[in-house]
């Protein structure tokens, strides 16, 4: 053997000591990257994925023969998108009106919309397994949308549910 | 011939950079599957080898080059086997799998020079060592004749009698490849570049408003130049006499300053006359600009629609002759029967919708069409038909139509299919409906036909096939009758259109309409519009005809009209022409169309939307759909006050708000309750149109850029004029001493948001004012 493999053989052994095993929490296998936004005092959280920008809200056109919660039209670069307010779309009850300012712009499957906001937070990760899911009597959410909610009562859309819904396609004939 | 042969050698060349493309997928993924990817990467990496060789084995058919189409073939079958896990990969068969990718390759670049004993001797092994892949028989790589590219040629001690010549690979000159001089762009690229070339177009839009605008400001200096030209003849008599009497002398302090006075006039008037001529100046050269950017815009916007739009026939060229090569090959009688192919639609969908309209077309070779002994003995007769008809749609869409009177989708076959894959009982499928069972054949994997041709029935197409469309944003159904046919359906967006339109206002919104669908625009007096049965009638080119009012149909509030003349659009034509009733007419002006995505898939009256010069984007109105809905009972009813007298005080209300929603909100409460309501967006704002006009109240937010409440409502209170203005302030501060600071700038009332109430600020308001 040689000085050179010596050495490797030594550093190997060392490196054996010393190496500690990344501890395989379930941290990694269920960590949801979310953005976190409030709406009427409350915090929801949505999966970022769905997430394409986040725009200031300047002009809206409104569209008639639409549903109630399709507050209007806006210009993104070009592309015309759709502003649903989700209050009215979940049926959530009007607490007095608030300052929304934002538009989250969701896509999934070739549907893009924007959807209102007071504020954003941030960025957030949110554990799945710690969520508790069966909130039916806490929101007025129908469950089928949400994810689950945090300890930190932070409620957790489930936007991809959200934006497969048949109520948001608008497909009406005279 | 010539023309034939002009057409196979075009067609050919979209092909090789179709090939091109999908050989390169076929590599990158089979490299990613070499490198000991997850089980569930894997599926994928395969399913997308999958694909791209079904979609070469499909194309190199169409163009006739057979070698490729049986060597991929044979590819697909080791794809498919490794798709149902039935063997496993090793470095050998990635070997071989390279090696054909390699094969293909080059019989792509040697359409032109013919394929050579060499490439001819590559084939054949690769037909032989695929098969046994696929049988999972394959141990080596079998050379009949030695050739590999890399190493050295290693007799083979068996074969004792390789060819009589020591083989070497021709050292092939690697040509320069053989594609024309096209690049293939993402088409989210080009969407993309599409997107800014429609915004350069509202860019030309403003242009002219800024225009117009200067014409204004021109027209205001006109005025105050007459003014103050008027002013100074009639004192030039004054300032005479003032000048000689200051010659004498005998001048007081006063007439000194009248003199000074109308002096500076004398100058002022003169130094308007320069600003004026600077901005005629301006002007002129505005305009010019405005011409020449103008006409680069439209240059831009003509060429990238040329690069976007082109004629259905495009892509048509093929499909003939893919039907009949393939009729004979089974043995069948077709016509293939084109219509409207002349429809013209967006490039990027005619080239990605070709190759699933194609392959719809072959599956109605294949599976739909009978032999032609069969049709007789159902009485059909011997010869099938394959209609394929393109049609544009109201709703800008282009339908697609293929259908073949053959033996129709074997619904049984499929119910079958359906038991065996979803594990539903057979009762649970009798509950199912027809539509939602053919909708079947678009997923992955599922076929009805029992024998897996070479061109069909592995059950991948259809999949492919939705998917595609969907991609494009079209929809695809399919609806089948035994032994009728089959019939597919499939609707494509149009994308990119200009057409003139007339801008409108309805109940204080703006609209565009078509103009090419106006019949005629109406100035009326009221008096023309009479009543039968009940009903608001008007006469157009001596025939009555309804009037209805467009606010109605489009759910909006109709804004009253004082005045005696109302405006009126005539829509329809074959004397079934409808009068529309709408507030007043804009102007007309160059409108794209901005389609809606999915979630807007149709909205009953709007068809689209655009984009006006000033950013501000505008709902298009259906024509069409306006017709229909004008002869619904509802839309009948129409209310014509001419006002006397309006018996209510107007009360003007100030709403300052930085929040768009809210200001809608708060405007939209006051309207309905019958306040003259004018907006501002910060304090600033608020405070200059206070000063404009004439108001009886003011409505303000607190947290605002620029000025906030407070100091907006501070800034009332010191002003003389306001000092007894009522404000109040609607905020989500809701501590108290924000309350207090409320009240001691000089507020009169103090909403919080969170518990705000409309009946509450009604109230509020109606107390004071």
């Amino acid at each position: 053997m040689t000085i050179e493999n010596h050495i490797k053989s030594i550093l190997k052994e060392r490196a054996n000591l010393l190496k500690i095993q990344i501890e395989k929490d379930d941290i990694s296998s269920g960590l949801l990257d979310c953005i976190e936004f409030i709406l009427e005092g409350e915090r929801y959280a949505m999966e970022s994925v769905f997430v394409s920008e986040v725009i200031p809200l300047m002009e809206i056109t409104p569209l008639p023969c639409t549903p109630g919660f399709i507050l209007g039209i806006v210009n993104v670069r070009g592309k015309i998108i759709s502003i649903i307010d989700m209050k009215k779309f979940f049926g959530l009850p009007e607490k007095g009106i608030t300052n929304l300012n934002r538009v989250v712009i969701i896509k999934y499957n070739g549907v893009e919309l924007g959807i209102l906001a007071d504020e954003i937070v941030g960025n957030t990760k949110i554990q799945l397994n710690k969520l508790q899911s069966k909130i039916k009597t806490i929101t007025d959410i129908h469950n089928g949308f949400i994810l689950g909610v945090t300890k930190e009562r932070l409620i957790v859309l489930d936007i991809k549910e959200f934006l497969l819904n048949k109520k948001l396609i608008i497909d009406d004939e005279v | 011939m010539d023309k034939k042969q002009e057409f196979l050698k075009r067609l050919l060349v979209t092909f090789q950079i179709e090939a091109e493309e999908n050989l390169k997928n076929m590599s990158a993924n089979l490299i990613k599957l070499e490198n000991n990817p997850t089980d569930f990467a894997a599926q994928e990496f395969i399913e997308n080898i999958f694909r791209d060789v079904h979609s070469l084995k499909g194309s190199s058919r169409a163009v006739n080059l057979l070698e490729i189409e049986s060597v991929a073939h044979s590819f697909e079958g080791v794809m498919s086997a490794l798709k149902n896990n039935r063997i496993q990969l090793n470095e050998n068969i990635f070997n071989v799998m390279h090696q054909i990718i390699d094969l293909i390759d080059d019989l792509l670049n040697s359409t032109e020079s013919g394929i050579n004993s060499e490439l001819k001797e590559r084939v054949s092994d690769a037909l032989k060592n695929l098969p046994l892949i696929e049988a999972g028989k394959f141990k080596e790589i079998e050379h009949s004749a030695s050739y590999d590219k890399k190493t050295k040629i290693i007799p083979d001690p068996e074969d004792l009698n390789p060819k009589p010549e020591p083989i070497e690979p021709k050292p092939v000159a690697p040509k320069p490849k053989n594609t024309s001089e096209t690049i293939r762009v993402s088409t989210s690229k080009l969407d993309n570049m599409l997107n800014q070339v429609e915004e350069m177009l509202s860019l030309k839009l403003g242009f002219i408003q800024q225009i117009e605008n200067l014409r204004l400001v021109l027209d205001k200096l006109n005025i105050l130049n007459n003014e103050s030209s008027n002013i100074l003849s009639s004192t030039s008599n004054l300032l005479q006499t003032l000048e000689k009497k200051e010659k004498a002398g005998d001048i007081s302090i006063e007439e000194r300053e009248v003199i000074k006075i109308i002096q500076f006039y004398d100058w002022s008037g003169s130094y308007i006359k320069t600003i004026k001529n600077d901005l005629v100046d301006i002007r002129k050269f505005s305009v010019q600009e405005s011409h020449s950017s103008g006409l680069k815009i439209e240059t831009l916007l003509d060429g990238v629609k040329e690069i976007i739009t082109v004629p259905f026939s495009m892509i048509l060229d093929v499909f003939p002759k893919t039907v009949r090569d393939l009729s004979k090959g089974f043995g069948k009688e077709i016509d293939f029967v084109v219509k409207g192919e002349d429809t013209e639609i967006d490039r990027r969908i005619l080239e990605t919708i070709r190759n699933p309209l194609l392959h719809i077309t072959r599956n109605c070779v294949d599976y739909g069409i009978e032999k032609p002994e069969i049709r007789l003995e159902k009485g059909k007769p011997q010869k099938g038909t394959i209609f394929f008809i393109i049609e544009r749609l109201e709703n800008s869409k282009i339908l697609v139509k293929i259908s073949d009177d053959g033996k129709g989708i074997n619904i049984e076959k499929l119910k079958e299919v359906y038991i065996k894959n979803e594990g539903i009982s057979a009762e649970g499928v009798a509950k199912i409906q027809k539509k939602e069972l053919l909708d079947y054949i678009f997923k992955s994997g599922i076929t009805t036909s029992d024998i897996v041709t070479d061109i069909s029935g592995r059950g991948l197409g259809m999949a492919i096939v939705q998917e595609k469309i969907e991609q494009l944003g079209g929809t695809v159904n399919v609806e089948s009758e035994k032994d009728k046919g089959t019939s597919f359906n499939i609707q494509l967006p149009l994308s990119l259109v200009t057409f003139r339109g007339i801008l409108i206002v309805v109940a204080g919104n703006e609209f565009v309409v078509p103009t090419a669908k106006i019949n005629r625009v109406q100035r009326l007096n009221k008096k023309e519009i009479k009543t039968v049965e009940n009903k608001a009638t008007i006469l157009f080119e001596d025939r009555v005809i309804p009037l209805v009012s467009l606010g109605n149909i489009l759910e909006l509030t109709p804004k009253e009209n004082d005045s005696e003349w109302v405006q009126v659009l005539v829509f329809g034509s074959n004397k079934k022409e409808t009068g529309f009733l709408i507030d007043e007419i804009i102007g007309e002006q160059e409108v794209l169309v901005k389609k809606f995505n999915k979630h807007l898939a149709r909205v009953r009256n709007i068809s689209g939307a655009t984009v006006l010069g000033s950013g501000k984007v505008v709902p298009i109105l259906n024509v069409f759909d306006l017709i229909k809905s004008s002869e619904k009972p509802s839309a009948k009813e129409i209310t014509l006050k001419i006002k006397e007298e309006s018996a209510k005080i107007e009360t003007n209300v100030l709403v300052v708000e930085d929040s768009i929603t809210s200001r809608m909100l708060l405007k939209n409460i006051l309207e309905t309750a019958g306040y003259n309501v004018t907006t501002a967006i910060d304090g600033v704002d608020g405070f200059t149109k206070l000063k404009e006009g004439s108001f009886n109240a003011v409505v303000s937010d607190i947290q605002m850029p620029r000025m906030n409440g407070f100091d907006l409502t501070e800034k009332i209170r010191a002003d003389k004029i306001f000092s007894e203005m009522p404000v109040v302030l609607v905020t989500s501060l809701s501590k108290s001493n924000d309350k207090e600071r409320g009240i001691e700038v000089g507020a009169n009332a103090y909403i919080i948001k969170s518990n705000f109430d409309q009946s509450n600020l009604l109230e509020i308001l109606e107390r004071l004012v």
